[in-house]
């Protein structure tokens, strides 16, 4: 089997088995740790009806693309906002949930979901630039070296036409010189007549 | 440097379709208005604009709570001024009864107005408000006062529960003040605003008016002022808070203004600039247009 590892191909094959996989294990990490993060805290909590509370998102070590809410949360009464089985009102648990957003859970905790996300934005973002930057480098460097070939194995057509001229009036000399010599012979030969 | 019809044809070209992307940047930057329209246009910018529309949208939430915490103070406060105004005509009473009278038709009369007003009392303290009893703590889904003592918290054990929500970063106010610390005060774990037991001083008078107990009238009546003074006290810690509330808003506007102007000043568009740039494009890729024209049209053959 042919992998080639340069050229169009390479780079799409590169996009495909390295770029944009590493690009989803990111986007899969922050789903994955918030899922699990509010599952968590959620679980700490207790509902309205004083049942410890479930898990929000399924399945807990969830990818971007599959996470989803648990199908066993059917109604608002299971939100885990008391902190509290006794406590109704309590809703200590939903402020931890809420400050949760401004925790660092990112990245062995070091940063925030935010802060995570946007960082991910940004480097997408520099990744894309500096392509498009290379790309019209490349684009540039290709016109100078396509310029330079034709510059010495390109048909100009001004400097074949000049040689063209050149080649005919040489011709023409050349006839000229024949039909001279020719004139020349004929006097010649009319003295002896 | 031999140039050929094939050089000049590839310059061109080269150069028509700088141009155009040029163009075209131009028009997606005018249509749109925003410098930034994905993150490769620039990406320390998409940063900064994400961070910053995450915490407008975060201040917007503050500035909900805050909202919503302000009318459930404001009827707190309406709460607590309603007790106060009945404690001072249940004080009034007292302070005529104090030489104590052996008319039982005005005693009976007194206990009739002593009880009303402890009512009156008992109702404010279970006041509703969104369906919660505000002054239940967290256990607020059921009255949390009853007539009888200990009448905090019925049924179950009084909670004191200090209900939070977030106004700021890491910032967050408690909402709710629990009822046994403004009525039941002695029987409180967390005493801020005095020790007074309102409800049982009421109750005790009502007994010491029907007794004709003078001693035990003229100190309900001292016990009322001592009683006043601590619904002042949890009165004036409503203000207090409300006074915060005000300067957590501001703060938050002010943020939110701080934060849109350095997004308007990283993602707005200027105009005039554009404007002046899109005439200079324009100029620049018709005369490139005209010179391609005009120079592809040139040959040796037209002369000869």
């Amino acid at each position: 089997m042919v992998t080639p590892l340069t050229g169009s191909l390479g780079a799409t094959i590169n996009l495909r088995d390295t770029i944009i996989p590493g690009y989803q294990a990111s986007v899969n990490a922050l789903a994955s740790t918030i899922a699990s993060t509010v599952n968590t805290q959620h679980q700490l909590g207790f509902d309205l009806n004083g049942a410890v509370g479930i898990a929000i998102f399924t399945p807990a070590v969830a990818s971007a693309a599959t996470i989803s809410i648990n199908p066993l949360l059917t109604s608002t009464t299971q939100i885990a906002a008391s902190g509290s089985a006794t406590l109704k009102g309590d809703n200590s648990n939903a402020l931890k949930l809420a400050q949760l957003k401004g925790t660092n859970t990112m990245s062995g905790a070091t940063t925030t979901f935010n802060s995570y996300f946007n960082s991910l934005v940004s480097k997408i973002g520099l990744d894309v630039e500096s392509s498009k930057n290379t790309v019209s480098q490349d684009v540039a460097f290709i016109k100078q070296l396509s310029a330079l070939r034709e510059s010495s194995s390109g048909v100009s057509l001004d400097e074949e036409l000049a040689n063209l001229i050149k080649y005919q009036r040489s011709y023409q000399a050349s006839a000229k010189l024949i039909s001279t010599a020719s004139d020349m012979m004929d006097i010649a030969l009319n003295m002896v007549r | 440097m031999r140039v050929t019809a094939n050089t000049t044809s590839e310059n061109s070209l080269f150069y028509i379709q700088q141009g155009r992307a040029r163009l075209d940047k131009l028009q997606e930057l005018i249509s749109s208005g925003q410098n930034v329209n994905r993150p490769s246009d620039d990406p320390i910018a998409s940063n900064l604009i994400l961070g910053i529309a995450d915490k407008i949208k975060t201040g917007d939430q503050y500035k909900s709570n805050i909202d919503k915490t302000q009318i459930l103070f404001q009827v707190t406060g309406t709460a607590l001024q309603g007790m106060s105004d009945t404690l001072k005509l249940a004080k009034d009473l007292a302070s005529s009864l104090v030489n104590g009278t052996s008319d039982l038709n005005t005693r009976t009369n007194a206990i009739t107005q002593l009880q009303a007003l402890k009512q009156q009392m008992l109702d404010m303290g279970n006041m509703q408000f969104n369906d919660s009893y505000i002054f239940g703590g967290a256990n607020n889904t059921t009255p949390p006062f009853s007539a009888t003592a200990p009448y905090y918290q019925n049924p179950g054990p009084g909670d004191e529960t200090a209900l939070k929500v977030e106004i700021g970063n890491a910032t967050t106010q408690q909402t709710n003040i629990p009822g046994n610390q403004i009525l039941t005060a002695n029987t409180a774990t967390s005493q801020p605003y005095g020790t007074t037991n309102i409800l049982q001083t009421l109750d005790n008078l009502i007994a010491d008016v029907g007794s004709n107990n003078v001693a035990g009238i003229v100190t309900g009546a001292t016990v009322l002022v001592a009683g006043a003074k601590q619904l002042q006290n949890a009165q004036n810690d409503i203000i207090t808070r409300i006074t915060r509330l005000d300067s957590a808003a501001k703060m938050n506007v002010n943020n939110k203004n701080t934060f849109l102007t350095i997004l308007g000043n990283t993602q707005n568009v200027d105009y005039a600039k554009l404007g002046v740039e899109l005439t200079q494009q324009q100029t620049a890729f018709n005369a490139s247009l005209s010179a391609t024209a005009k120079i592809t049209q040139l040959s040796l053959l037209d002369f000869l």
